[in-house]
């Protein structure tokens, strides 16, 4: 089949978004499929964001190829005769962020209107989509309560060579291999390493989105005498990471409500680590069971030391937890051969 | 929320009056400025006066940290340094007149783009209409031009780019609609004060009228600048048609009038054996204007064309609980049918006189009709609800901002491109937009 990969990106912005079409793009080729992939730039605020909607959706996809699958929010507003959503999240800032610091609009009428102007278009592209798929549950339930519509979970794999990921052993650290937001909650984690009462370590690994975050980091660090216990490493090339995550205790996971279960999940399932993550960090809940899986904490630096000395304390849970987190991906078939099956509109 | 209205704040301003009427409301809800074009002096004001000298960019630049910008609008030069605020910082209009061709074609020679007016004008109006919006001097004269200015009323002009418009009635609504990117909204205008700010120009011969009225006379008032769409010869000849009426009635016209309009009038009146039932009062000042309505049995308002968007004058005459004779069209349509006699325009003549005659020969009619009048207006008029509707527009008009900077966004763009005057792409943008924000 001839397949167009339409997403949008921020240039120079890497990340879960960009990934996903990249790797989809990728199986569907192994699997036979002619595909082109399309990253269109796209603003990140609500002002310039209106004007860009108009450009994008004027972007002549229609009667190219036989399928179109938008991804990353809106592509789904592309004119395609047929078309697929796989709807990885809103305009958070407007939906499931407005009564969080993130909002980016005033709480007034004239966010309001942003929100209903957003909500229709959502509605408009979403409903005009042939099939439309969620990255997780949570992303499907507000779709559900946002726009009305029913669409259907579709759990996204990682992506190239998952032969790279092994398992050496179960060592003394906790791995946090991600971007450095505070969304992501590096700092808890940080700040949960004064409660530690055993010689477990944190090791993060990832580039701070903005340098005032990453010297708050560094600066607790100092202040409590920590850099014997935290290392904070930066970006890493990818057989560094995949080296740590082989051994590493485990992999902490502590966005806040996010909306899927994230790729260091996957990463750290591909090498059978355990996952501890928070009690409101979102989608990672749906891949994580409390003591199955991994950890599930309450979202405290003293809970969440709790969990790091738990698995530091009995290797032997976190190794049994780490096989059932290997086992995971299957229960919830997060696959290549199921997802691009359902992306192309084939039977489930 | 801050908000910052710009209107004038001149005492003499009618229009300022009625929005100073508003403020109490207003600033219960707002955190508002009243920002005003520099007078000799100002009215009283219980929020902060900031005037400006000149409508620059350091005024449009304090402007912009407002959360909402209030421009008020009138078919004067009272408004002429608010017009290109306007123009220049989107925000919720407040339309007081429906023809406003004086202030846009005033502002646009101020600001040398006259010709660019014309050019539009001519594009969408036909050159006829261009040539005699450049001049400002029709063939017919002063009653040609303000039908000019009721056919090309420029309000599209005023209220491009806003945020919402607020009007005083619903035949004013439906003209304004489509114009302005968000809402229009009807809010009942206030009745003018008691005082409004005339006090130093006096006549003294007006004040001797009243005593020398005779205490049978019939007084048949119309307020206002005595214009050529006052239609003040059609009450004189209607007057002249009827036995009764002339037995009976005396007319004055109560508000300012140029010499020629005096003599012409004057002229009338001596012509139909009227010169002395008629008299022409010119200007007056606040309290002997409450005294003549005080004294008036029958008050008449038969404007046409219609240039305002609401007339305060009716109202200060229905306040004064005098019956009131007006057109059937525009805005004095919406008057409840016991309030005001309403004359078909197309039969004025007889129309007017078959009105008058009603309330000559009906004293029990014309006071029911006069205390309906009072009733209707303190019922459906105040400050305290103009300002509610105002504050409910102002919301309406945040609403609206989202989809303004859109249009400056996508306006700008094709600028840049150059493909601002290319109806293919301006069409296919404005379609998708309409399509995706829902315009339609």
């Amino acid at each position: 089949m001839r397949v167009i990969i339409a997403s949008t990106s921020v240039p120079h912005i890497d990340g879960g978004g960009r990934l996903i079409a990249r790797w989809t793009a990728e199986a569907m080729r192994d699997a036979g499929h002619e595909v082109e992939e399309f990253y269109l730039p796209f603003p990140t605020e609500p002002r310039p964001s209106l004007a860009a909607m108009v450009g994008l959706r004027a972007t002549p996809f229609a009667g190219s190829g036989d399928r179109l699958i938008a991804i990353r929010w809106p592509a789904h507003v592309l004119r395609h005769e047929n078309k697929a959503t796989w709807f990885i999240h809103h305009y958070r800032q407007l939906f499931d962020l407005w009564d969080s610091p993130y909002r980016g609009v005033p709480a007034n009428a004239e966010g309001i209107a942003y929100r209903e102007a957003l909500r229709r278009i959502d509605n408009q592209g979403l409903g005009e989509s042939r099939d439309v798929f969620t990255n997780s549950l949570i992303v499907r339930d507000r779709v559900r309560t946002y726009n009305g519509l029913d669409p259907e979970p579709l759990f996204p794999p990682i992506g190239g060579d998952i032969s790279r990921f092994h398992t050496d052993c179960y060592g003394d650290f906790i791995f946090y291999p991600s971007r450095i937001t505070p969304i992501k909650r590096q700092f808890l984690a940080v700040q949960a390493m004064r409660y530690t009462k055993t010689p477990v370590r944190l090791v993060i690994a990832g580039k701070p989105d903005s340098a005032l975050f990453g010297k708050e980091i560094r600066d607790y660090i100092r202040e409590y005498s920590l850099q014997d216990r935290v290392d904070l490493l930066g970006w890493l090339h990818e057989d560094v990471k995949v080296d740590l995550l082989s051994r590493c205790l485990a992999l902490a996971y502590l966005p806040l409500d996010e909306d899927s279960y994230g790729y260091p999940s996957l990463e750290a399932s591909h090498s059978a680590k355990p996952i501890v993550t928070l009690s409101d960090s979102g989608g990672a809940l749906e891949f994580v069971r409390d003591g199955q899986e991994g950890l599930i904490a309450e979202p405290n630096p003293r809970n969440l030391a709790l969990a790091f000395d738990r698995l530091y304390e009995d290797k032997e849970e976190a190794e049994r937890m780490g096989t059932q987190s290997y086992a995971r991906r299957a229960e919830l078939k997060i696959a290549w051969p199921h997802v691009i099956n359902r992306l192309l509109g084939e039977d489930q | 929320m801050k908000v910052a209205m710009v209107m004038p704040m001149a005492p003499e301003s009618a229009i300022a009056d009625v929005m100073s009427q508003a403020i109490p409301g207003l600033r219960s809800n707002w955190d508002l400025e009243i920002w005003c074009p520099t007078e000799e002096s100002y009215r009283s004001c219980s929020v902060p006066l900031r005037p400006y000298a000149e409508a620059n960019t350091d005024v449009v630049n304090a402007l912009a940290a407002f959360d909402l910008v209030v421009y008020v609008l009138g078919d004067s030069p009272w408004h002429s340094r608010i017009l290109p605020l306007a123009h220049s910082l989107p925000g919720l209009v407040v339309l007081h007149d429906a023809s406003l061709t004086n202030l846009v074609r005033f502002v646009a020679i101020e600001g040398n783009d006259l010709e660019a007016l014309v050019e539009r004008v001519e594009l969408e109006r036909g050159p006829e209409l261009a040539g005699i919006l450049r001049s400002a001097s029709p063939p017919g004269g002063a009653a040609e031009w303000l039908r000019f200015c009721a056919e090309v009323p420029l309000d599209d002009v005023a209220a491009e780019g806003s945020l919402g418009a607020v009007v005083h009635s619903v035949w004013h609504a439906r003209r304004v609609d489509g114009l302005t990117l968000g809402h229009v909204t009807v809010a009942p205008l206030p009745v003018p004060s008691p005082h409004i700010g005339f006090e130093s120009n006096e006549r003294a011969s007006s004040s001797a009228l009243i005593s020398e009225l005779p205490d049978d006379a019939l007084l048949l008032v119309t307020v206002g600048a005595a214009n050529a769409n006052r239609r003040i010869d059609l009450l004189l000849e209607a007057i002249a048609k009827d036995p009764v009426l002339t037995e009976n009635v005396h007319l004055w016209a109560v508000g300012p009038a140029t010499e020629d309009a005096r003599a012409e009038l004057g002229g009338l009146a001596r012509t139909l054996g009227l010169q002395n039932q008629f008299a022409m009062t010119g200007r007056v000042t606040d309290s002997l204007l409450q005294e003549i309505l005080a004294r008036a049995d029958i008050a008449a308002a038969l404007r046409d064309p219609v240039l305002e968007g609401q007339s305060a004058s009716v109202l200060t005459q229905l306040i004064s609980g005098t019956p009131v004779v007006v057109f059937d069209h525009a805005h004095y349509a919406e008057l409840p049918d016991d309030v005001a006699i309403k004359v078909d325009p197309q039969d004025a003549l007889e129309g007017v006189r078959v009105a008058l005659r009603i309330l000559v020969d009906d004293g029990a009619d014309r006071g029911r009709r006069g205390d309906r009048a009072r009733e209707y207006v303190r019922e459906s008029r105040s400050g305290a609800k103009y300002a509610e509707a105002l504050l409910e527009a102002g919301e309406l008009a945040l609403a609206a901002k989202p989809i303004a900077y859109l249009n400056a966004d996508l306006g700008s763009r094709l600028r840049r491109l150059g493909l601002n005057r290319e109806p293919m792409f301006v069409n296919a943008v404005t379609d998708l937009a309409f399509d995706l924000f829902d315009l339609g």
